[in-house]
């Protein structure tokens, strides 16, 4: 379902509890990888809208399986919004505050968490809170300056001219 | 001639909007990047370094984060976590796009209508009784 995040923090508290998968980087895999479907499959929508439908009648055609034309004809066309897609809930699962807080202590501790660490009670350490915030932000950077022209073909231009 | 003119004057005010807006991305972060390279006491000052002097440019602060927490590790469970989940919300919502637009099945249009509903429900009406 598609609510927002918060409503679901004290079930999910309970219910990993029960399970004894607090902490651990299959929960954090789990929560990040299903709680975005909902928003991006309804991003996916219009790229798959504008696939031809001609090019899946050829491949049915040619005797190819429904998981042929899903993974030989559509995926590596819809290649760029693929990559942005990717890179947009990359970016997005990676700045989470919520869920990294919740439910990671120790072992399966993000990066975010441990950013909140750096000021402690009276003291306000400005240089180490900016080195651990550009440390923090170099992996998005680096993957935004590589892949740019994924990124823009991806998100603006269409994928079939 | 008017034509060439005008467009001349569109390509300089779009250089300004993009120059704008680089400037408005690109300034906090090289802000964070000079503050850590500061030590700490000359960070808070009337008048603000606009660049690291080579005198007082230290490290201290990387190395001060990266030995007193655990920086990398944490960052690699990160990163390992933040793939991961990518590639699976990527396939899912992908497959549930593909079977949405190219297949005809029962209930097809309440379940489009809902997933594009359930935005409109205002979530924090579900917590009370979620936490039960």
């Amino acid at each position: 379902m598609a609510l927002p995040w918060i409503v679901y923090v004290l079930p999910i508290f309970q219910v990993a509890n029960s399970l004894r998968l607090l902490d651990t980087h299959l929960l954090l895999i789990m929560l990040y990888g299903f709680s975005g479907i909902p928003l991006f499959s309804w991003f996916a929508l219009p790229y798959v809208y504008d696939f031809p439908n001609e090019l899946i009648d050829a491949g049915r055609l040619d005797g190819c399986s429904e998981w042929g034309i899903v993974l030989r004809i559509v995926f590596p066309a819809l290649k760029n919004a693929l990559f942005a897609l990717f890179i947009l809930r990359f970016v997005w699962a990676y700045n989470d505050l919520l869920y990294s807080l919740s439910f990671t202590f120790h072992r399966a501790k993000m990066i975010m968490p441990t950013l909140l660490e750096f000021p402690g009670y009276t003291d306000m350490p400005f240089a180490k809170m900016a080195a651990g915030g550009f440390i923090a932000v170099l992996p998005i950077l680096l993957i935004v300056i590589f892949f740019q022209n994924y990124v823009i073909s991806g998100l603006t231009g269409r994928t079939f001219k | 001639m008017k034509k060439k003119k005008k467009l001349r004057v569109q390509i300089v005010l779009q250089a300004i909007g993009l120059a704008f807006i680089a400037l408005l991305t690109i300034f906090p972060i090289y802000w964070t990047l000079n503050v850590s390279l500061l030590p700490e006491a000359e960070i808070m000052r009337t008048k603000p370094h606009y660049f690291p002097p080579p005198s007082l440019a230290t490290l201290n602060s990387y190395i001060d984060i990266f030995t007193k927490y655990d920086v990398l590790k944490n960052m690699a469970n990160s990163i390992f976590i933040v793939v991961l989940a990518s590639f699976i919300t990527l396939i899912f919502s992908f497959s549930v796009a593909y079977a949405l637009v190219k297949y005809t099945f029962k209930w097809k249009k309440p379940f489009s209508m809902g997933l594009s509903g359930s935005w409109l429900f205002p979530g924090l009406s579900m917590s009370s009784p979620s936490s039960r």
